[in-house]
């Protein structure tokens, strides 16, 4: 039951907290890194068996997400925007999906339970967590939660601004 | 025309079961945690805001007493706490976020590991 909810919770946990060019592939990055740290620091204690196993998962889920973090970050053509002369690379070549998030969580939930690890690797999960605890009022229905609730770009700034400010009109 | 800068998302409070608790996002506002908006407030963030949003999908009758509040992800929250981030920022933020974070699970991990387990 417990591993079961393991797997759900870190499956979906990276899917909320994404939307972002670069910041699902980043976060399984460094999630994938504290457990490598963690195996290797263990590995030369009695129990390195499990610490060895979670290393042959980790180390080739490292290199494939590093990988694909060099093109999800920001490779396509260079835009420079008209207001502030923020430059962005947009779009990325790669998108990833629910695939990506669900392949990495799923992939660190397993090795997690198989290597009997599975208390530490949820605690590498706190900031997932504080975004569950955080959002638990929209997904319970408290408050109203629409379909996507991303971050949005600033449209027409400072034009709008001043055109309110100008004219009284609200 | 775009400044490539993020900002948050925001939901109008418009049923009556989230009206409920109206007191305590103020309360939870006072202390940064969300970043409730009457909807009334003067149209900082152009086109897309809660203002018009209110105004032209749900009526006059809503955005006469509307709040609406930020959606409640920590993405949205980075944002709220430290202003429009353009997407590179963002993206460092929630990675040192998560190197933070993972720092402070090994100190639980093994300084106070009595504590925990």
């Amino acid at each position: 039951m417990y591993m079961a909810l393991l797997s759900i919770f870190c499956t979906n946990a990276i899917n909320i907290l994404a939307g972002i060019n670069g910041i699902e592939v980043g976060q399984s990055i460094i999630i994938c890194g504290a457990m490598i740290i963690n195996n290797c620091v263990n590995l030369f204690t009695p129990e390195h068996t499990k610490h060895l196993y979670s290393l042959n998962m980790m180390i080739p889920l490292l290199g494939v997400m590093t990988g694909l973090f060099v093109h999800n970050k920001y490779v396509g053509s260079l835009v420079q925007f008209d207001d502030t002369k923020q430059t962005s690379r947009y779009p990325a070549s790669v998108f990833v999906g629910d695939t990506f998030c669900y392949f990495a969580g799923m992939t660190i939930a397993v090795t997690g339970v198989l290597s009997h690890s599975s208390k530490t690797v949820l605690l590498f999960f706190i900031p997932q967590i504080l975004n569950f605890l955080y959002s638990l009022p929209q997904l319970i229905g408290l408050i109203p939660c629409p379909r996507h609730r991303l971050p949005r770009y600033a449209l027409v700034y400072i034009s709008v601004h001043l055109l309110t400010k100008n004219t009284g009109w609200t | 025309m775009s400044t490539g800068l993020l900002q948050p998302s925001y939901v109008v409070l418009d049923t009556k079961n989230s009206r409920r608790w109206l007191f305590l996002l103020g309360l939870l506002h006072r202390f940064w945690i969300v970043d409730l908006r009457s909807t009334t407030h003067n149209a900082h963030y152009g086109a897309s805001s809660p203002h018009s949003i209110s105004k032209t999908v749900l009526g006059p009758a809503i955005e006469a007493e509307g709040y609406s509040v930020n959606n409640l992800t920590i993405l949205n929250l980075i944002l709220h706490i430290f202003g429009p981030l353009s997407e590179r920022q963002m993206m460092w933020a929630v990675i040192l976020l998560q190197i933070f974070c993972c720092s402070a699970a090994f100190f639980i991990r093994y300084q106070l590991v009595h504590l925990v387990y």
